[in-house]
């Protein structure tokens, strides 16, 4: 049972630098206006009051160490950081009494639904249009029309799946719309990040709070999509298109496609043919029928929208007329993000739905319209002048702010175009309460919030995810809350007794769920090959690093150019001199540099930075684990310049177990169909590469010594390097002659560094695929009939082997060209004419 | 005025128009969308038309736009260095109507921001001409079109058709015509300040000028009779694609104003498109895979085919 305390009780430690409440000026979310505690944060504070501030402290490290670890990343353009900043999480959450919710929640459903049935009107009968509900310019001049939308045929007349209002409240406690997002509204999936943080550092908090559970949100948005897509009796195929990695909210996007079990998709990896959509995948070309859009109107279409974009799909505004395909949401639906609809709404509702606009927006005058300019004129003061293009340069300006000179500039700016403006009632954002660390004392301060809430269409109707994202200003006092300009967010929590979050990150078993569809896309195939060819790339460099390295620390007197010196050339690790075509010089700095400056060309974290970025575009098909573990070695801090030889050996062990806890994931975590083959023949052929490499060098070597004794040290490097060390001595006596060696590394079928096992191992990976994808391919042909000669009649001599090592390294740059073009050929670059 | 009582007479043509791509190396995919096929109005009758592409079509689609322009789009998946698209027509113009009067105007905006849903003339500028008279992609405001305009209208009133006339007539002495000053993409804002361009130009600025004054205004693409010079015959390719401007008149309808060649659209213009811009109707667009560079060829020859008589601009006051 809920224990309910008297609001008179403050919380003493947590409250004492708190010392806002509700004014005529602001509503505060935590206090009333007499200093007490509202109910519904009374056992939020209790909880926290009860942990030991220690505790808090080291969970909320824990938190953003997670944040971290995890790679929740959004994109501030105007930061010269640039990309990838850690998302930034207060961990106090806004909490919201049930009663405040339903409300709020039948006012979100409605107006989804008004904007809905206001898109299936102007892009078809515009009756709005017709009957002067709406002035026409702020449907046309508003930048979000799209002519190539009218006469769409949406699937099930739903041109609105997605839908987040922004939302504020006034001194007065009630709540009104700032801004809807209609195009591809963000910010649902960070939300569900939060929760699954906060998840994390007050376990007790979650369960001992009837909290809201987000996750019906997400299964409804994958049924309606499903039960509307255009697929007749066939299971639907549903994708999420993103711009690519470089969008502010990639990360939403892979956790999105994960959540919902949907291939993530970018322009290049769909195509139009016989006026439908498809998708490449490795098995040829497959049907999509519902899009999950997470890029703006304009880019969707090269061919008939912007035709400078190389994010689009050229025909899909075709498709999507006709409604081939289901686009959530429609093309066209920045329509109705426009502000100047927002003083329309209320009439538009009741002509359209036939009822009380139930959620009003913040007072809105249009300056197109006379009497509005007007008011506009006379009220300055209590207005922010906005433009009706969302996207505009021209930012917010606050009527107060203005002198005499600089008003009479504003207002003959507006009254020039009047239809390019509109004024807003300047509403006081409320505050609520954030969490203000200082060592050893945590304590509450409050600053200005907004809430971002979000609805779906479900097949029932719109649907209110009962949450949402809490947006904190980055200041006391400020007058808009934006993430982009450097704000924070919270997670919200609806109280709904006997209500109770159960979050699996995993999509529950019990859900339907979309059938599996056979051929996964070429670019994943693609993107998996990478990430094996990177990862064992890594681990080659790593391990010869390692080993060139510690055999100066072992022999540092010698001065004498080896073997492997040779190899790190030849693998492309150091560059020689001008002219040189030789290794002459023991290059320890070189090959520092090489294992740790993060601008070395071609150098360790090079490599380590392409395998980052080729994972975090495979970031929904990694597990947790593996994704955190390779999070940890791309950013390890030994990646720095100015490194000495003992920390850098130190650095290349630990990476070297780290890589071999990657391998492991990928043996274990992942399953093995098609995409894993893809990854697997990424790293065994970049494997083959490096065997080759050495054994070239080796067989070089070999012919200039001729004494025993020499001959020993280049093959132990051999054996260390190919890490064959352990089978060599369980097989032979222990002296490492040629003989002995080659057999290993050349031809055993059991060691997994041997030639033999890994062109074994791709050719039975081709076989497998020509059979899952009815593509097939040929390749190593050569290298592995010369094998089996081998094992039958003996090596060759040495000048012949050198040939066939040469040989089969073309054989394998062949191979790696022809899965380019018979299973990925997704970098063809798309040109408009 | 009934037909019987129309003294216009109907000009017929026959226009073909090629466009050639030719490419570096060979496109292994292409999708197209033309806007390369003519609407049938009140004084034009297309009277056949053809579109034939020299390479196998793989799909072939065709509508109407939120324009009323007819549209085709087709893709292409045989390899290919060369895509010829050819479009044979034949066409029977006549003049329009030039109004005999119009309301006065004194520089005020047309725009009807309210209306009861019994006025038709409401109704019909919010259906037909509201799309024309705010921003479009490639005609943003400019306080250089707006500064223009306010200098070439009579603030003390005189006929709304007049002035519009006036004004065309005003863009053509001011506005320099200069095939190397501008490129599909100039912006606007560098055509109102060299004052150079072609077709394309001229009608941007035009439609520029008219929006800031709050007269809708729309792009037009099509074709013009050319005259070869005294003597010579008519030779094949010589012409070009031109583009002009419809400007809305109340208790009229839209006016066809050549600001390019300084006067009122004639029968000597033949439709092919209209729109908010040259974006909404650009003859021939695609998208490729493979091709490299490229050059493209556009011929069009216009060959009358009434006997050319003494050219009547009928109620066309001499510009």
């Amino acid at each position: 049972m809920r224990v309910v305390e008297p609001p008179s009780r403050t919380k003493a430690p947590l409250l004492a630098g708190y010392n806002r409440r509700t004014t005529a000026e602001r509503f505060d979310e935590l206090c009333t206006a007499d200093g007490s505690v509202r109910s519904h944060w009374l056992p939020v504070l209790d909880l926290l009051g009860s942990v030991r501030a220690v505790d808090i402290e080291s969970r909320l490290a824990s938190a953003q160490q997670h944040i971290r670890d995890e790679g929740i990343t959004y994109t501030i353009y105007a930061d010269p950081q640039g990309r990838d900043r850690p998302w930034a999480l207060d961990e106090l959450p806004l909490v919201l009494p049930e009663e405040e919710w339903t409300a709020l929640s039948y006012g979100l459903a409605q107006r989804a639904r008004l904007l809905n049935q206001i898109m299936a009107d102007v892009y078809g009968p515009q009756k709005l249009l017709q009957e002067g509900i709406i002035p026409p310019e702020v449907i046309y001049g508003a930048g979000g029309w799209l002519p190539a939308a009218f006469g769409t045929q949406a699937p099930g007349g739903i041109f609105l799946h997605s839908y987040a209002a922004d939302l504020l409240r006034s001194p007065d406690g009630r709540w009104w719309v700032v801004g809807d997002r209609t195009q591809a509204p963000s910010g649902a999936g960070y939300t569900l990040e939060n929760r699954l943080i906060m998840t994390r550092a007050f376990p007790e908090l979650l369960a001992q709070m009837p909290i809201a559970s987000l996750t019906g949100f997400f299964t409804s948005l994958r049924e309606s999509l499903a039960f509307h897509a255009p697929c007749g009796e066939a299971s639907p195929r549903m994708v999420v298109l993103t711009p690519g990695p470089l969008n502010e909210t990639y990360y939403e996007h892979s956790l999105l496609a994960r959540y919902l079990g949907f291939p993530l998709v970018e322009g290049g990896d769909l195509v139009v043919r016989d006026g439908c959509v498809w998708l490449k995948t490795i098995a040829g070309l497959q049907r999509v029928h519902a899009i999950l859009r997470r890029q703006d109107d304009a880019y969707c279409d090269p061919l008939e929208l912007r035709s400078d974009s190389a994010l689009g799909i050229a025909g899909l505004a075709d498709c999507a007329r006709r409604g081939t395909v289901l686009m959530a949401n429609a093309l066209g639906a920045g329509v109705v993000e426009s502000v100047a609809l927002q003083g329309f709404l209320p009439a538009a509702c009741r002509f359209l739905l036939g009822e009380e606009l139930a959620l009003p927006s913040v007072a809105t005058w249009w300056c197109g319209e006379a009497a509005a300019m007007d008011y506009v004129r006379s009220h300055l003061d209590d207005l922010v002048i906005k433009s009706v293009h969302g996207h505009s340069d021209f930012s917010p300006i606050f009527g107060q702010d203005l002198d005499a000179t600089d008003r009479t500039a504003l207002l003959s700016q507006i009254e020039s175009s009047p239809d390019r403006f509109v004024a807003q009632e300047w509403v006081r954002l409320s505050q609520a309460p954030v969490l203000n660390r200082r060592p050893g004392s945590i304590q509450l301060e409050s600053r200005s919030v907004g809430l971002r809430a979000f609805a779906v269409a479900g097949v029932q109707g719109y649907e209110v995810m009962p949450g949402g994202l809490t947006r904190v200003e980055s200041h006391r006092d400020a007058r808009v809350v934006s993430m982009q300009r450097g704000g924070a967010s919270k997670d919200t929590w609806v109280l709904q007794p006997g209500n109770n979050e159960e979050l699996s990150f995993e999509p529950k078993a019990d859900t339907p769920y979309p059938a599996i569809h056979t051929g996964i896309p070429s670019r994943l195939a693609e993107n998996l090959f990478w990430m094996g060819r990177y990862t064992e790339r890594a681990e080659g460099m790593t391990r010869l690093l390692r080993q060139t390295l510690s055999e100066r620390l072992h022999h540092a007197r010698r001065h004498n150019i080896t073997a492997l010196h040779e190899l790190t050339w030849r693998y492309g690790l150091i560059a020689l001199p001008e002219g040189e075509t030789r290794v002459t010089r023991v290059p320890v700095e070189q090959l520092i540099q090489c294992a740790t400056h993060p601008h070395y060309r071609q150098g360790l974290a090079e490599t380590l930075g392409q395998l980052g970025r080729v994972a975090f575009s495979l970031r929904d098909r990694l597990s947790h684990d593996h994704w955190r573990a390779l999070n940890r070695l791309v950013n390890d801090q030994a990646l720095a310049e100015n490194m000495t030889l003992g920390p850098t050996l130190v650095w290349l062990d630990r990476a070297v177990s780290s890589l071999a806890t990657l391998s492991g994931f990928a043996l274990d975590a992942m399953n093995r169909d098609a995409g894993w083959r893809f990854l697997s023949l990424g790293r065994r052929m970049e494997r083959l590469v490096l065997l080759t490499s050495a054994l070239e060098v080796t067989v070089t070597q070999l012919q200039s010594v001729s004494t025993a004794g020499e001959t020993q040290q280049p093959l132990e490097w051999l054996l260390d390097l190919t890490d064959s060390s352990g089978s060599f001595r369980s097989q032979t006596t222990g002296i490492a002659s040629w003989p002995a060696v080659r057999d290993i590394v050349l031809l055993d079928s059991t060691s997994p560094r041997s030639l033999r096992f890994q062109i074994d191992g791709v050719r039975q990976a081709l076989e497998r695929l020509a059979q899952e994808t009815g593509v097939t391919l040929i390749g190593l042909e050569k290298t592995s009939d010369r094998l089996n000669t081998w094992e039958a009649e003996g090596l060759p001599e040495t000048p012949e082997l050198q040939l066939a090592l040469a040989d089969q390294r073309l054989e394998i740059i062949a191979l790696s060209d022809l899965l380019a073009t018979r299973y990925f050929s997704v970098s063809e670059h798309a040109m408009t004419v | 005025m009934s037909d019987q009582k129309d003294a216009r007479g109907w000009q017929r043509y026959e226009i073909r128009h090629d466009t050639e791509y030719c490419y570096a190396y060979s496109v292994t995919s292409a999708r197209h969308r033309a806007h390369l096929i003519p609407m049938s109005h009140a004084d034009q009758r297309v009277e056949h038309c053809t579109l034939t592409v020299n390479q196998p079509l793989s799909e072939s689609s065709e509508g109407t736009d939120f324009f009323g322009n007819q549209y085709r789009e087709f893709s292409i998946q045989t390899p290919h260095r060369l895509l010829d698209v050819r479009v044979n027509m034949k066409v029977a113009v006549r003049a329009p109507q030039w109004p005999d009067a119009s309301p006065e105007w004194t520089g005020k905006s047309l725009a009807r921001r309210t209306f009861d849903p019994a006025d038709q003339r409401g109704t019909e500028f919010a259906l037909n001409c509201a799309p024309y008279l705010v921003d479009s992609p490639m005609i943003p405001a400019l306080a250089e079109a707006s500064i223009w305009a306010r200098d070439h209208i009579n603030r003390s009133g005189a006929p709304l058709h007049e002035q519009l006339l006036a004004m065309t007539y005003a863009l053509h002495q001011e506005f320099i015509f200069d095939p190397d000053a501008t490129t599909v993409d100039t912006p606007l804002r560098t055509v109102f300040e060299h004052k150079r361009g072609v077709c394309q130009d001229f009608s941007h600025a035009m439609i520029g000028a008219l929006r800031s004054l709050g007269i809708p205004a729309r792009y037009v693409s099509g074709y013009i009779l050319t005259h070869p010079p005294e003597g010579q015959p008519r030779l094949v390719g010589a012409d070009a694609t031109h583009a002009w401007v419809e400007a809305w008149c109340p208790g009229h309808g839209w006016l066809g104003l050549d600001p390019t060649n300084g006067k009122a659209v004639t029968d000597e213009f033949v439709t092919l498109a209209c729109g908010r811009d040259f974006g909404d109707v650009i003859p021939l667009r695609g998208v490729v895979i493979g091709g490299g560079e490229h050059s493209l060829d556009v011929s069009v020859t216009v060959t009358p085919k009434s006997p050319q008589k003494p050219h009547s601009r009928g109620a066309l006051p001499a510009v």
